[in-house]
């Protein structure tokens, strides 16, 4: 197999060999068609030849009969043959005279012993006995054969001589010689040969180097009667029919038929020529209209090709234009499609981002909305701001929200840098997530971790908001450890990543155990939680005693947080 | 002169010797080599034993007719000597003639109701032809007996009054290249049949063509 590097070389080389492959199918079919139909005319031409030779040879031997009996009814001539005996040169010169009459190359009178009396050529006494006795037993008392003289046939016929019953025969004939041959030509378009029994061409119409040629070869060719035979002959194939007729005195004479097939393929030679014109145009054409085709239709895939790169770069704001209505141009449009549908999954995927922390929507994009329906043991932390819905009636809508993204941005910076999650935002309270989506055995450590940072996040932002002569910020923390079940909660077209569970409701409640004056602090973590730290890392915290919860039957451990050391080497453990 | 008168004498006489002396009658029929009956074939019988008698002047009388542009009859024989007449019964002339070796005679062109007679007066064949009329043909065969006949259809040919003895019986057809001739033996009071088979060859004979004169290629 070739393999293309362009496509476009692909499509034209497709096309002109079609197109190559069936203008020359057609020429051979064609070139086959017209070598047969001129095979099958020769064939014609040929059995029509042999049957022209055997028509005019006929005629002429007929004319020649008719001739010669009429002048045999002369009285006088039918007196003479009585007296033939007496006076022998009256004979011959009333032979002579007879014969003159007849337009004949061969005059003989014979007796009925076949002994032949006068002749124009020499011939032996019975040259014409067997001829005579056939005409003798015959009903026409006619008889016609083919005889060589001297090397030369002759077709000749004799009749009888009647005064008034028959008394002698008359022998005409004519020498098949090259006039004969060249008449033949003439009639049939055939070229005619003829042959003695030697197997010399005593006439032929060929001219003189075919001619030579013939007689070389022509006693090797197949001597099938009335067969015809490719014969090469003279940088030519000659088509053959073999016609043979017995001599009277033995031997044959050959007739050779014979018609040249190039000379009948002539007409088709110059009808393919024109085809082979009109064929290498044909393709010709079809490389322009192929060439300009293979180009409108590679184009557009190269500009599809660039396309792609700039989609793969990132761009998907340029818009791919191609103005087709063709397949292509519904590719076009499928890809323009494509790449502000990737623009828009930008965008979702920017907006999840902000919306929800960028684990989850890292795990949701990888995941999809498989997310959820498994239980993890987790770090839920809850952090309420103290009094801001009073502060917030003091001061005018755009400094309450700008405010609240304020503190809530410093938030979740701390959170995030313990590796945690923001659940969601429930106005001013912010949920966050740590073992979750992304499972971590430290939780506990890093929510704690989360909550001195946020701690420390406030006191930076109280400074900030001191020195813009606005009041300080304050705020509750509820940190609780347990398992939960975690997942994609929602409807089927709006779903949050969230946890739902005992344990979250606890985390909340603890938050709200930090409004209790009584226990002084900010931050209580469940006795779970102080259980999953306090292995690993020196934790300070005041046992705040055992807490009734709402919706609990039984009381709470909780503490209050006080510092954390951190042992390094088991955080690195983390 | 003698002798003819005698003969004369004994040609009256035989009605009454033929109550005393029982002859011979020869019935000889002739088929060709496909059993069909042979028509027109002319026999004769020469005595073997005793010279044949000699003719009475009314023997030496024939008629060969030209009617209808044929010779009527086309096969006959004749006793040599015989005067045959030649007269033609047509409205056109003919040109009776015949180059035969035993009579070379010519009667040239001549009309209705004229007749010419010619004496054969040597044995054998004798074919005549009209030289303005190709295609007819006859033949007289010149005998030198009494006892000849020419067949009818049926092929049979019968001759009465004849001496018993030993004879040559002669066959000859147009069809027939030579004469068939065979020896047979007659005897009296009885009918000698002869059966004869002969072997004919195509018939020549010119065709005639009333309208067209060309041959039938």
């Amino acid at each position: 197999m070739i393999r293309f590097r362009s496509f476009r070389a692909a499509l034209l080389t497709l096309i002109l060999g079609v197109v190559a492959v069936a203008q020359v199918t057609t020429f051979l079919i064609v070139a086959n068609v017209n070598r047969q139909q001129a095979s099958r005319e020769i064939d014609a031409d040929l059995i029509n030849a042999s049957e022209a030779f055997n028509r005019v040879t006929a005629a002429r031997i007929h004319l020649l009969a008719s001739s010669a009996k009429a002048v045999a009814g002369d009285f006088a001539f039918r007196r003479l043959f009585f007296d033939s005996a007496d006076d022998p040169a009256t004979l011959q010169s009333a032979f002579t005279s007879a014969s003159n009459r007849i337009n004949a190359d061969l005059n003989a009178w014979v007796d009925l012993d076949g002994v032949t009396i006068v002749s124009t050529a020499e011939v032996d006494e019975d040259t014409f006995a067997e001829l005579v006795f056939r005409a003798d037993e015959s009903e026409e008392a006619e008889a016609d054969g083919y005889l060589e003289i001297d090397g030369q046939p002759y077709s000749m016929v004799t009749v009888p001589i009647r005064a008034p019953t028959i008394v002698g025969w008359w022998v005409v004939g004519f020498q098949i010689d090259e006039a004969f041959a060249a008449e033949l030509n003439a009639q049939t378009r055939v070229e005619v040969s003829f042959a003695n029994r030697a197997g010399t061409i005593v006439a032929s119409s060929l001219d003189a180097d075919s001619r030579a040629e013939l007689e070389a070869s022509w006693l090797q060719m197949p001597h099938e009667q009335n067969q015809i035979y490719d014969v090469p002959l003279a940088d030519d194939t000659y088509k053959v029919l073999l016609q043979t007729d017995a001599m009277e005195d033995g031997g044959q004479l050959a007739i050779i038929l014979q018609f040249s097939l190039d000379e009948k393929l002539a007409p088709a030679r110059r009808l393919s020529r024109w085809i082979l014109v009109v064929s290498l145009g044909g393709i010709a054409l079809a490389a322009i209209v192929g060439m300009g085709f293979a180009r409108r239709l590679s184009r557009p895939v190269q500009q599809l090709a660039r396309h792609t790169r700039v989609i793969a770069s990132g761009d998907y704001q340029t818009p791919l234009n191609l103005k087709r209505e063709d397949e292509l141009g519904a590719l076009a449009n499928a890809f323009n499609a494509m790449s502000s549908g990737l623009a828009e999954r930008d965008q979702v995927r920017d907006l999840l981002d902000k919306n929800v922390s960028p684990e989850v929507a890292a795990e949701m994009m990888r995941e999809g909305s498989r997310l959820g329906g498994e239980e993890r043991r987790v770090t839920v932390l809850f952090a309420d701001l103290r009094g801001f819905t009073t502060m917030s009636e003091h001061l005018p809508p755009q400094e309450v929200v700008s405010l609240l993204n304020r503190y809530l941005d410093r938030m979740t910076e701390a959170i995030e840098a313990e590796g945690g999650v923001i659940d969601k935002f429930i106005g001013d309270e912010v949920m966050a997530l740590f073992g979750a989506p992304v499972p971590s055995t430290q939780c506990a450590l890093r929510a704690i971790k989360a909550a001195l940072r946020m701690r420390e996040a406030l006191g930076k932002l109280n400074r900030e908001l001191a020195a813009e002569g606005l009041a300080p910020l304050s705020f509750g923390i509820g940190i609780n450890t347990a398992r939960v079940v975690a997942g994609n909660i929602g409807s089927a077209n709006r779903l949050n990543y969230s946890v739902i569970g005992d344990g979250v409701n606890l985390a909340a409640r603890l938050q709200s155990q930090t409004r209790n004056p009584e226990f002084n602090t900010d931050l209580i973590i469940s006795e779970a939680t102080y259980g999953a730290v306090a292995p690993i890392a020196r934790l300070t915290a005041r046992d705040l005693g055992t807490v009734q919860v709402k919706g609990r039957e039984q009381g709470e451990r909780i503490y209050a947080v006080e510092a954390l050391e951190i042992d390094e080497s088991g955080f690195a453990k983390a | 002169m003698r002798f003819k008168r005698l003969a004369l004498l004994a040609l009256f006489l035989l009605p009454a010797f033929s109550m005393f002396v029982t002859a011979a009658e020869v019935r000889v029929a002739a088929t060709d080599h496909k059993g069909s009956p042979i028509d027109e074939l002319v026999i004769w019988l020469e005595p073997l034993d005793a010279p044949a008698p000699p003719p009475t002047p009314d023997e030496l009388q024939a008629t060969v007719e030209q009617i209808d542009e044929e010779f009527d009859p086309y096969t006959i024989a004749v006793r040599k000597g015989t005067k045959v007449e030649f007269p033609n019964r047509d409205a056109v002339q003919h040109h009776v003639y015949s180059l035969s070796k035993p009579a070379q005679f010519e009667i040239p062109l001549h009309g209705g109701d004229e007749t010419e007679s010619v004496v054969l007066d040597q044995p054998g064949l004798v074919p005549i032809g009209c030289n303005i009329h190709d295609w007819m043909l006859s033949y007289i065969v010149v005998v030198d007996t009494p006892w000849f006949g020419t067949s009818q259809a049926d092929g049979v040919v019968s001759v009465a009054d004849l001496p018993s003895g030993r004879y040559q019986l002669s066959a000859w057809h147009p069809r027939m290249r030579q004469a068939d001739e065979r020896t047979i033996t007659l005897s009296e009071g009885e009918l000698n049949e002869v059966t004869i088979e002969l072997r004919l060859r195509p018939d020549r004979r010119i065709r005639r063509a009333p309208s067209s004169g060309g041959a039938s290629y």
